[in-house]
């Protein structure tokens, strides 16, 4: 049977070169979209590794750069102490950079024969009370940190099992100074040895969708630090209303003339890019869809016509005693064996794709779940656009296309 | 002989009721999409208020500091938007120019009217700034250059600020206080879009109003130019020009350590694809942004392509008569396939214009809902005429293959073909 049906769709192999590059071509679109959706769905199903309930940031933004140092510490340490002096504040830390602030900072250096590279993130030690912390082992900073003879650093898992292949590893050395093989943009770092203090669960800032990623915690000690200080997180008692804002813009404002503050709530900030990522993928599924849609219309109108065409090839078989059933299935066969050779070039195209490296989000579950998803969708719709030409066939009646000969 | 093919275009179109619909359907969904990108593109450059001077503008946004590359191949690099002192020692005096302006980046501040924050992204600039922009002014008018250097609190909003600070009442003359400092509100202007960031804000003022005039000895930082030159083609001298005082600059002692400083006037074309491609220098990548959009509108065009090439050429059969018959009376192939190509085209501009007015209503969502800030999509001439070109194009990309295959059918052939 499968012989036959194959020779069938060879002999017909012009016309069936077109519809073979738009099965290609539409295999390609298909796949691509659900695979982006699926890297979405995926990744939304990983812990976030910190907790953004009633969690706000308070973005400040010292003009006067010309302030002496002392000066400015000296500031900075009193804008700490006035924010934790608000009746609505449960808790505040300094987090550089915080999640959906659009900033971030990465540093990569060698350690040993492996290549790191890593977002960093510089906290205080009262992170853990305002973000939550999942820890694996170790600890988070203390203010004693400031007096030990190294940098303490806390990584996530990630990181630790790219740099050690395991979470034990309290008491590295993460980076040394050494080897400054490969150190990029650190400007005003700390040239101390990094020592690992604690390893966190997959810590991912960038948001739900985003990949797990890497990261490392230092160490960040108001009005000690040589980086100036712009955000502060603020866990806030969940009675409070965001009405706190004004009082607090003017307390802040009169105690710092010269620097501006902007509050802003992370719940709202993490619901706008999720909005901005459905809106994405509901565009591009939206768009594929419709071309979807098109193809099928078009493979639709190419078998109907053909099935005109061949009334005498099918009228004959019916003489010949082939059920309607029969025929039927010739017509889906001839179209299911072109869309699986189809699907089967596109797939070389496809196991192309990880090799270039292009696009690192398509790793293997993405890579399965999203091909499974697409040959469904694929199959589906390319039967459904070849059921009533098919069904037009096994009406044919022999008498009828005897006589048109 | 365009006539006659013209008849037989829409003969042969209501011959078929499916065939037409599944082509129009693609064709018009098609550009529906490729016209709303086109909508969108021209949005972004359209030389139209506030920017109707953009064919002789030239924007300043970005500047890059670079240290020496070290051993490991890492360097120190530093990027931002440029620096108020060095626009001013540098920028000001290029020849060619009419006007320069310096504004500020979007400064984040907060104004509380009973208890409500209104957020304001508030620009500091200059008296230039108002002759450079046109801008729809609804109430009172702009600041000049005097103002600025009596540092006048004076500030101009946006129409959608004003309404929400005031309300119906007018907004001229009433008071706003952001960030500690109170303004007086002396002007109104139509609102802007995200697309266009140098005139994008809620709040415009002159920058010696800033609380900290510390930015006025920065090298790089915190500040933009926009450049108007006295014609279009004065531009290209205008950006050699920077780009030689940029090699002949001395950095401040505290960048002693940058080896190359990069900074570049661009086109509004050049900064978006500066923007998108460039690397680390800001250098604009213009010809391969070019490259890009066509490559992609091509690439997007060719599934709906062999469809409709797909539902042509299916159609052989149905046409062999006619064309048996035609070729017999001696019609040259290429007149047949004159023919094929005219009536695809026809489909396709059919399909063109339901595509426009599909992309009239998306564009209306898009504005209603605001899909970004204060965008005002539009369909104007040049995307009509955009549209018209993507579309004709459309048409002899899935028309020329079917029609070079039907022309080439034999006569004996095509008229010994069965016919139902």
């Amino acid at each position: 049977m499968l012989r036959h049906v194959l020779r069938l769709a060879w002999n017909r192999k012009t016309s069936n070169l077109l519809i073979l590059l738009e099965i290609i071509l539409s295999f390609l679109v298909i796949f691509s979209v659900t695979a982006y959706g699926v890297n979405h769905w995926l990744n939304s199903r990983e812990p976030m590794g910190y907790d953004i309930t009633n969690v706000w940031r308070l973005y400040m933004e010292n003009s006067s750069r010309d302030l002496p140092t002392e000066e400015r510490l000296e500031k900075e340490r009193q804008l700490l102490r006035a924010v934790r002096s608000f009746d609505v504040v449960e808790a505040a830390s300094v987090m550089h950079y915080p999640p959906h602030a659009g900033w971030t900072s990465r540093d990569g250096w060698e350690l040993g024969d492996r290549e790191l590279r890593t977002e960093v993130v510089a906290a205080s030690p009262e992170h853990p009370d305002v973000f939550g912390l999942d820890l694996v082992t170790g600890r988070f900073f203390e203010d004693a940190d400031r007096h030990l003879p190294y940098q303490p650093v806390v990584i996530n898992r990630h990181l630790a099992l790219e740099a050690f292949d395991t979470v034990d590893c309290i008491g590295e050395a993460i980076w040394q100074p050494s080897e400054e093989a490969g150190d990029i943009e650190r400007d005003e770092g700390d040239d101390r040895e990094k020592r690992v203090v604690g390893v966190i669960e997959d810590f991912r800032k960038r948001g739900e969708y985003s990949e797990l990623q890497s990261i490392l915690f230092e160490p960040y000690f108001v009005g000690q630090h040589e980086e100036e200080l712009f955000f502060i997180a603020l866990k806030l008692k969940p009675d409070a209303g965001p009405a706190f804002e004004e009082e607090a813009h003017r307390q802040l404002t009169a105690l710092a003339p010269g620097w501006a503050f902007t509050f802003s709530s992370l719940e709202d900030q993490r619901d706008r890019y999720r909005r901005r990522h459905l809106t994405q993928l509901l565009t591009g599924g939206l768009i594929a869809g419709f071309l979807i849609l098109m193809v099928a219309l078009g493979l639709l109108g190419v078998l109907w016509q053909s099935v005109t065409r061949r009334t005498v090839e099918l009228g004959l078989r019916r003489a010949k005693g082939a059920t309607a059933g029969r025929i039927r299935d010739q017509i889906l066969g001839e179209l299911l064996v072109v869309t699986l050779i189809g699907m089967l070039l596109a797939t070389i195209v496809i196991a192309q794709l990880p090799l270039t490296g292009l696009l690192d989000f398509l790793t293997g579950p993405v890579i399965a779940w999203a091909y499974a998803l697409s040959a469904l969708i694929m199959l589906l719709f390319v039967t459904l656009s070849g059921l009533y030409p098919s069904w037009l066939a096994s009406r044919v009646q022999p008498a009828v296309a005897l006589h048109h000969e | 002989m365009l006539k006659t093919s013209l008849q037989m275009a829409f003969k042969v179109l209501l011959r078929r009721k499916f065939f037409t619909f599944a082509s129009l359907f693609g064709i018009s969904f098609t550009l529906m999409v490729l016209m709303v990108v086109v909508s969108a593109l021209d949005h972004r450059f359209s030389p139209d208020a506030p920017q109707s001077n953009s064919d002789r503008m030239l924007f300043i946004d970005r500047m890059t500091i670079k240290g020496p590359t070290t051993e490991s191949g890492g360097s120190r690099v530093s990027i931002s938007s440029a620096g108020y002192r060095f626009l001013d020692e540098n920028v000001r005096d290029l020849p060619h120019l009419e006007r320069v302006s310096l504004y500020s980046d979007d400064r984040r501040a907060a104004t509380y009217i009973d208890g409500v924050k209104h957020a304001l992204s508030i620009k500091y600039t200059d008296g230039a700034y108002w002759q450079i922009f046109d801008f729809d002014f609804l109430e009172g008018g702009s600041f000049t250059d005097q103002d600025e250097k009596d540092a006048n609190p004076v500030i101009v909003i946006s129409q959608k600020l004003a309404r929400k600070l005031y309300g119906e009442t007018s907004a001229l003359d009433q008071t706003l206080v952001a960030d500690g400092t109170t303004f007086r509100v002396i002007g109104v202007v139509a609102d802007t879009s995200s697309f266009q960031e140098a005139t994008h804000a809620n709040g415009w003022a002159p920058s010696s109003t800033a609380r900290s005039q510390a930015y006025r000895d920065n090298f790089i930082g915190g500040y933009h130019a926009v450049i108007l030159a006295k014609s279009s083609s004065d531009r290209p001298l205008i950006q050699a020009e920077l780009q030689s005082r940029i090699d002949q600059l001395q950095v401040p002692d505290e960048y002693a350590w940058s080896e190359s400083v990069f900074c570049y006037a661009l086109t509004l074309f050049e900064e978006l694809s500066a923007d998108q491609f460039s690397d680390y220098t800001g250098e604009p990548r213009p010809t391969k942004l070019r490259l890009i959009l066509g490559v992609s509108a091509l690439l997007f065009m060719l599934l709906p392509s062999l469809n409709i090439m797909n539902l042509n050429l299916s159609r052989t059969l149905e046409r062999s008569s006619e064309i048996g018959v035609r070729r017999a009376f001696g019609a040259q192939r290429s007149s047949l396939l004159g023919q094929f190509l005219v009536e695809n085209i026809v489909l396709t501009l059919l399909g063109g214009l339901l595509g426009l007015a599909l992309a009239a209503w998306v564009l209306h969502l898009f504005n209603t809902y605001e899909i970004a800030p204060g965008v005002d999509f539009g369909l104007n001439f040049r995307v009509f005429a955009w549209s018209l070109a993507l579309a004709l194009a459309f048409g002899v990309l899935s028309g020329l293959y079917p029609a070079w295959r039907l022309s080439r059918l034999h006569p004996v052939t095509a008229l010994r073909a069965k016919l139902r």
